[in-house]
């Protein structure tokens, strides 16, 4: 009886420990397995988060340098000789290493070669992404054509066109237009709604789209909105115009013309700008340019203005063909549109770019001798258009750009 | 029968005062354990919580990269912005803050050269998107790109 005792005692000396010991690691071990679980989600999402600031970071890096050397070609980064290839560049919480190639991707880039290769590697953290791109110098594309739609471009009745049109967006020919040039397309979303109907032009497609700067920044590249031109752009060109040389002097900045009356717009050497918020012109009368003495530029204001603006003609002088120093052009920024109409002549370089919204109508039988650029232009009736470039130069051009080639070298 | 000698009383004695001490080890091993135990799951619980939130967030910035690059290095406005994403961060976010909103997406733009408002032709856009929790504001995922003209 008591050797049973004693036995039972000594049975369960150290059960409670021993227990306790045993579920303890048990637990230990399955909670090491979980923290193993749970650390490696952790830094599965730290390494994903990395992985896609490394190719933002890649993307910078490319751009870095199509800008750099837009600017200057002579300072292109060169992969060198000692690796990692390139230059290191410190961008926001990461970096990247860049470099330019020809375009086999390995032999330094001669800087003339058109297309090369840029390679960009992002660094994030632990992760580096490297991507690869084909860069090329611009060509323009159609930013030489005498009529360029950014956004659509409508043709019905029978106008001529001497020259070429092109796009960055959509063509749509309702009539039988007769196109001398070529049609233009210009980046990947230019294309027909509807080709001409007969005697088709010859079609151009170009990867990239042309960038036209809007007028509100034309005006502030030529007048600045520091120093002696503040506030400048439109704004300063509101206050700081020559209106009063026209002959009858502009009062204000408006002109309403009727029956057969005309304002003569005066150039002058070093070239004299017209501010204006709106002309309308009806019957008989019109506006002449007499550049005889130096160019002139009308601005027609405020950026995103509602006022009219109906010309019914306008000759020049002096055309662009004969001297392009004395060009006149006219700059529309409101966005309520423009018309051309009438049966007169117009010898100058029309821009109505304000970004995608203005429209600018032609119609009646007039005839245009210069370039036309709008976000969306109409033609009806039988306008003629005489292709003149060297009105207007894109964005971009002289560049470089991207070529529509990209690929990622390596994964994480 | 022996009869039970002080000896034996003495080793009883031990034994029971053994099996107190033990149990106050396995006792304090288990509070210990629960302790442990306790940090343990809160640490992870934060851990899968931050994991979630990063995933989402570096979901919502992508979007936010991919939607000014779809605009275009001349028409991304310049300046910032702020989109707020509910749980799922499914995109497009809402431009102002609701019940549901769980973050904070700040889309910055800015030029080192502009023409007025406008950046210049020859201009670095910068992009920088930073998602912070709308509960505490804290910056969960920052990413930065960059626009040129002609650019990808």
């Amino acid at each position: 009886m008591y050797r049973n005792k004693k036995y039972r005692r000594s049975a369960t000396r150290g059960g409670v420990l021993i227990t306790t010991l045993v579920i303890s690691t048990i637990v230990a071990s399955m909670l090491a397995g979980l923290g193993t679980l749970l650390s490696s989600y952790y830094s599965r999402s730290v390494n994903e988060m990395n992985y896609a600031s490394a190719i933002n970071l890649a993307d910078a890096g490319v751009n870095y340098e199509i800008r750099k050397i837009s600017a200057n070609a002579s300072s292109a980064d060169l992969p060198g000789s000692t690796t990692p290839l390139g230059s290191l560049v410190s961008f926001g919480n990461g970096s990247f290493r860049v470099y330019c190639t020809m375009a086999d991707g390995t032999t330094s880039w001669d800087k003339s070669t058109s297309p090369f290769c840029i390679i960009a590697t992002g660094i994030s953290g632990s992760v580096s992404r490297t991507v690869q791109i084909s860069a090329a110098s611009s060509s323009g594309g159609g930013g030489t054509a005498g009529l360029f739609a950014i956004v659509s471009g409508t043709m019905s009745g029978s106008p001529d066109v001497n020259g070429s049109i092109a796009t960055d967006g959509t063509l749509d020919f309702n009539g039988m237009p007769n196109i001398t040039g070529d049609v233009i397309f210009d980046g990947p979303s230019a294309r027909y709604i509807n080709p001409p109907g007969c005697g088709a032009p010859s079609t151009i497609s170009n990867p990239n789209a042309v960038s036209w700067p809007t007028v509100s920044n034309v005006a502030l590249s030529l007048f600045p909105a520091t120093g002696a031109t503040a506030p400048g752009g439109l704004a300063y060109l509101a206050t700081h115009n020559d209106n009063l040389l026209a002959v009858p002097p502009i009062l204000g900045t408006t002109i309403s013309l009727s029956g057969s009356s005309t304002v003569s717009l005066v150039g002058k050497p070093g070239g004299s700008n017209y501010y204006l918020t709106s002309l309308t012109a009806s019957g008989n009368s019109g506006i002449t340019f007499n550049n005889l003495l130096g160019p002139i530029t009308v601005w027609v204001g405020p950026a995103g203005g509602s006022g009219t603006f109906t010309l019914t003609g306008g000759t020049a002088t002096v055309k662009m063909a004969t001297d392009p120093t004395k060009a006149v052009r006219i700059y529309v920024a409101t966005t309520s549109g423009a018309s051309l109409t009438g049966k007169s002549e117009l010898d100058a370089g029309v821009y109505n770019v304000t970004g995608g919204t203005s429209t600018l109508a032609m119609s009646g039988n007039s005839s245009i001798y210069g370039t036309v650029i709008a976000d969306k232009f109409t033609f009806s009736g039988n306008t003629t258009v005489n292709a003149t470039s060297g009105y207007f130069t894109p964005s971009g051009v002289g560049n470089y750009l991207y070529n529509n080639a990209w690929v990622e070298k390596n994964g994480m | 029968m022996r009869r039970r000698t002080n000896n034996d009383m003495k080793r009883a004695g031990y034994r029971r005062g053994f099996s107190l001490i033990e149990a106050m080890v396995a006792g304090a091993l288990l509070a210990t354990s629960v302790v442990g135990l306790v940090s343990f799951v809160y640490v992870n619980f934060q851990m899968t919580n931050n994991s979630t939130n990063m995933t989402t967030a570096s979901a919502a910035a992508r979007s936010e990269i991919e939607r000014i690059r779809l605009a275009g290095f001349a028409n991304a406005a310049e300046g910032s912005s702020t989109d707020y994403y509910d749980s799922t961060g499914s995109y497009p976010g809402s431009a102002t803050q609701t019940a549901s909103s769980v973050y904070a997406v700040q889309t910055t733009v800015t030029s080192d050269l502009l023409n007025g408002t406008s950046p210049a032709t020859g201009a670095l856009r910068t992009v920088c998107v930073s998602v912070s929790l709308v509960s505490s504001g804290s910056v969960v995922y920052q990413t930065y790109t960059a626009l040129a003209s002609g650019g990808v």
